[in-house]
């Protein structure tokens, strides 16, 4: 008999790590996908700022959010990685990505990286 | 062996780091306005801080998660986002206030404006943080603290009747200023039972990777270390019980307080206060600057920890350094640190319910904590310390507005 998964207990709001071990975000969104006639199916998860804004409170974090994305130099659009093949380790959701090469993952990351952690004295050891 | 040196480490951090600016403020002013009346409120927020220690270092060790992390997990996000931004501004606040005692230790040791040592000293801790290990951050401020021993020192030498410091403990209603009575009760309550011990110990646990077997290292490191912590608190408080009541000094400001170690040490006295007051905010802001990181970066999913170099985890040590430019601000305009912190601590026990409430479900979660959820004893504890954060809750500010 297949696995079942809870959504809302073993999915949402949990760690995930790449297939490195590499912990990039939890779980802020889950996405399903609505097909004629077919039962829904999930789609993506998504990972991110803006869909974790969205969920204290739709309009004000929509707001906060456009506010945020004109004053922040990176992107806030969440990623939405696909959900077909996944893996569950412990409490952690491991996805077949690569988080550092993968470029809609961790932009604030990498952002903060290049442009000031490594400029910082001691930044770069 | 390996055990008890973890069990000696633990006791020996917690004494070293007990004392900071929340629990020396409201020591020496409750000391020095009502005696040996309040040490009920030090012990009693002792037997609460190890309570919730002990709990967050089981939950470290068995599923080797957080508290944060498994209240956003629990109940997912849309709850979580209200302790966190509650711990976060108070973390902040306090962080503000660390910042102000350790500069003004400075200033009362060199004579140079706060305003001037606010900056170098956020320098300091960020430089610290930024090249520091977890271990060697954790036994420097162990190590550095023990000189707010001198304050047990001078307890025992001011020989203060130990029947009236005895008496202390047992809670009652004073003669005179209930209102003032009740604010130093409540700040005292604020400082003790702080949020940032129960996120910064069990982000500890998984810094050093405990497992099941450090059940009881953990046990024992939470009450041995806060019940040996808090003696120093209480040397504070007989202190200045005996020497800055009696000239009736209220330590309304440190410059006042700055004389309580002087009859024991003579010119030594000012030397070590100066001493202690700075190397316990340092090692507080050590701490708390690491705690917004801590619970910013495990609420959000992003990789952490002291012992990664900043490059691998840019985000987290962002988080601190933001943090730190942020607290040097009410030392930069001028604002009184004593008068801050009473007020950080009033604001401290406002989010206290929010912030250890999901502890009762996330400690009682059988597919958590396995074989190691709380039983009848932790339970009670856990509910009766909710139940006092509520009633401190609601009373913190009616007693800032008519006691502060």
């Amino acid at each position: 008999m297949a696995e079942k998964l809870d959504l809302a207990r073993d999915v949402l709001d949990k760690l995930v790590v790449d297939r490195g071990g590499r912990e990039f975000g939890r779980v802020d969104g889950v996405l399903l996908h609505l097909r004629q006639g077919k039962p829904p199916r999930v789609g993506e998860i998504e990972v991110g700022t803006y869909t974790v804004l969205r969920r204290i409170n739709r309009p004000m974090g929509e707001r906060l959010a456009r506010v945020i994305e004109r004053l922040s130099p990176v992107s806030l659009a969440s990623a939405q990685v696909r959900f077909e093949r996944f893996d569950h380790k412990g409490d952690r959701i491991v996805m077949p990505v690569n988080a550092e090469q993968d470029e809609r993952l961790m932009p604030g990351e990498k952002w903060l990286r290049e442009h000031i952690v490594k400029k910082l004295p001691g930044g770069n050891k | 062996m390996k055990n008890a040196t973890k069990v000696v480490l633990g006791v020996l951090t917690s004494v070293g780091g007990y004392l900071e600016v929340g629990s020396m403020g409201t020591a020496l002013q409750a000391g020095a306005a009502f005696r040996f009346e309040l040490l009920w409120a030090l012990a009693l927020g002792t037997v609460c801080i190890a309570f919730l220690t002990e709990m967050t270092g089981r939950l470290a060790a068995v599923n080797h998660e957080t508290v944060m992390s498994a209240v956003r997990e629990h109940f997912g996000f849309t709850f979580h986002a209200w302790p966190l931004m509650a711990q976060i501004a108070i973390d902040l606040l306090v962080l503000a206030s660390e910042i102000g005692g350790a500069s003004l230790a400075l200033q009362l040791a060199t004579g140079v404006s706060i305003r001037i040592w606010a900056i170098p000293m956020a320098f300091i801790v960020w430089a610290l943080l930024w090249n520091g290990t977890f271990g060697s951050i954790e036994h420097g401020v162990a190590v550095l603290g023990m000189v707010t021993l001198s304050f047990v020192v001078a307890a025992w030498k001011l020989r203060p009747d130990w029947h009236q410091v005895g008496q202390g403990f047992v809670p009652h209603l004073p003669a005179k200023d209930g209102a003032n009575y009740v604010y130093l009760a409540v700040g005292i309550l604020g400082a003790t039972i702080s949020p940032y011990l129960v996120s910064f110990y069990s982000s500890g646990a998984i810094e050093e990777k405990w497992t099941v077997k450090d059940l009881m290292p953990n046990r024992l490191s939470a009450w041995l270390g806060m019940g040996f912590g808090s003696t120093v608190a209480m040397g504070v408080v007989i202190v200045a019980a005996l020497t800055l009541a009696p000239r009736g000094i209220l330590a309304g400001s440190y410059q006042e307080a700055a004389v309580a170690l002087s009859p024991t040490f003579g010119r030594w006295g000012f030397r070590l206060f100066c001493a202690s007051l700075f190397i316990g905010c340092m090692g507080a802001a050590l701490e708390l600057a690491l705690d917004v990181s801590y619970i910013t970066s495990q609420s959000l999913g992003w990789k952490w920890g002291e012992d990664q170099k900043p490059v691998e985890e840019a985000r987290f040590a962002m988080v601190y350094t933001v943090a730190l430019a942020l607290a040097v601000i009410p030392s930069l305009v001028g604002i009184d640190p004593l008068k801050f912190t009473m007020f950080s601590m009033s604001m401290t026990v406002l989010a206290l319910p929010i912030i250890i409430a999901p502890l009762i479900v996330i400690m009682n979660d059988k597919r958590r904590m396995k074989t190691h959820a709380n039983h009848l004893v932790t339970n009670i504890a856990v509910v009766a310390i909710v139940l006092l954060s509520f009633v401190l809750a609601v009373i913190a500010i009616p007693s800032q507005v008519f006691g502060g």
